[in-house]
């Protein structure tokens, strides 16, 4: 029996099977253009039936319906060429004809104080932030470049970087508290890679940053988040143009 | 000459051009009443959290204690600190303190981009303020939690112990580097002595 994830709710339900017609489809290339609450529609891999994660905008082409289900395979991002599945319902809800824009965003970050002792109501904590301010379009928002200090982690020098499609979600249990301070906040399973060293600088949402372009105004994610992800470069692999200007105060 | 007294000397120094210190205003250590009071407070936050909070931080904490065992510390501090954030718990302050400051001593140890030990990955200059905000905000709430909670899970007696030990030597060396000028540099061993051998096994 078919089985599925509603991305929406992370339910998992099973429908039988209906006469649904198959072969292969003439309908044109769609986009993943819903996601649920964590940032991502989770699709069934047709090979392994395993679920697999897909951003917002990747582009997949659907070449038929077997079963209920509607089989697409994907065509860009980091799941480019897999075969995976929705029901049928899901796929008419998930998928539609909103391509993204075949631009990179551009993102600006501009260095600003280091403020010792800024305080995390989420987190109940004091920590030693190095501030820098967001501009994408017209949303500009607060984030710190970096709070864990002494070791390895620093901000990220000043210069262009790629802004990466996300790969997969990260784990909910470092950011989902956050939703107890701003209720509102979504999308904070999607960090965005940067590319730079092994890829392991993000933008993303919270009040820690090891190094990562760490937006702290979490109300804001939700058209950063939209920002980024309605854009991709001419090769799919990334969404933005990461533009980092001034000069930390403090650098380690 | 108490340590606040000394502090201010050094700032009114500062202030007549007579010292090179950039940071002479450190932040101090927090008082046992300020400790008590926070501690309280993260106790009563505690009450509020949900099943799934809990469940949050019992993962989190188990994926440390494996980053920690594998010596992958900055992975370790991060897993612990979230997992704090989810849930409080004793442990998980103290482990936090603890996992960051291996990290840095990692981190300091590290060959330069040439190859030779590199001699100064850590100085003065913000080594106190960083050691004091690991003290107030993570090993001294975790003593103290320790002590006045029994939120889960609870460092054993042991375990307990050693992170006494060592923000007792922590304490003694944010105080020892505290008057020296910001580019001496800290030396790692100091930093290993007062970990000592990892918490976790």
């Amino acid at each position: 029996m078919p089985t599925g994830r509603v991305p929406a709710t992370g339910q998992i339900i099973s429908t039988a099977a209906p006469t649904g017609h198959a072969g292969p489809s003439r309908l044109p290339e769609a986009w993943v253009n819903k996601i649920a609450s964590d940032g991502w529609l989770e699709a069934r891999s047709e090979t392994t039936h395993l679920l697999v994660p897909l951003a917002k905008y990747t582009g997949v082409q659907v070449t038929g319906v077997v079963k209920g289900r509607t089989i697409f395979k994907v065509m860009d991002g980091p799941r480019k060429g897999s075969v995976l599945s929705l029901t049928e319902a899901n796929a008419k809800i998930y998928l539609g004809s909103k391509a993204p824009s075949r631009t990179p965003a551009e993102l600006q970050v501009s260095y600003g104080k280091y403020v010792a002792g800024w305080h995390s109501a989420a987190r109940n904590q004091d920590l030693d932030q190095q501030m820098a301010t967001l501009t994408v379009g017209a949303i500009h928002a607060r984030v710190t470049m970096n709070t864990n200090w002494g070791g390895s982690f620093f901000p990220l020098p000043p210069g262009d970087y790629d802004v990466l499609v996300p790969d997969a979600p990260h784990n909910a249990n470092m950011t989902r508290y956050y939703r107890q301070a701003s209720p509102k906040l979504i999308y904070d399973q999607v960090w965005f890679p940067i590319r730079f060293g092994d890829n392991s600088r993000y933008v993303h949402i919270g009040n820690i940053s090891d190094g990562c372009v760490t937006v702290i105004d979490m109300d804001l994610w939700g058209d950063i988040h939209e920002a980024l992800i309605s854009h991709r470069s001419a090769d799919g692999n990334s969404v933005a143009k990461l533009v980092v200007g001034g000069k930390p105060e403090r650098a380690r | 000459m108490n340590g606040r007294t000394m502090r201010l000397a050094a700032a009114a120094a500062f202030l007549a051009g007579a010292c090179a210190c950039a940071d002479v205003l450190a932040r101090e250590l927090a008082s046992d009443q300020e400790i008590h009071a926070k501690a309280a407070l993260i106790a009563e936050s505690a009450r509020h959290r949900t099943r799934a909070d809990r469940a949050a931080a019992r993962a989190l904490i188990a994926q440390g204690n494996a980053a920690y065992r594998a010596g992958r510390f900055d992975e370790a501090h991060s897993d612990y600190d979230n997992a704090a954030a989810n849930a409080p718990s004793a442990y998980a302050y103290i482990m936090t303190g603890d996992a960051h400051w291996r990290a840095a001593l990692a981190s300091a140890q590290q060959p330069g981009a040439t190859g030779e030990a590199s001699t100064c990955r850590l100085q003065r200059l913000h080594f106190v303020d960083d050691l004091r905000l690991d003290l107030n905000q993570q090993y001294l709430i975790g003593l103290r939690l320790a002590q006045t909670t029994s939120l889960a899970p609870r460092p054993g007696p042991a375990l307990r112990a050693r992170a006494k030990a060592s923000a007792a030597c922590f304490t003694r060396l944010a105080q020892d580097y505290e008057p020296l000028p910001p580019q001496t540099c800290v030396d790692p061993a100091r930093i290993a002595r007062c970990l000592g051998m990892p918490l976790v096994k």
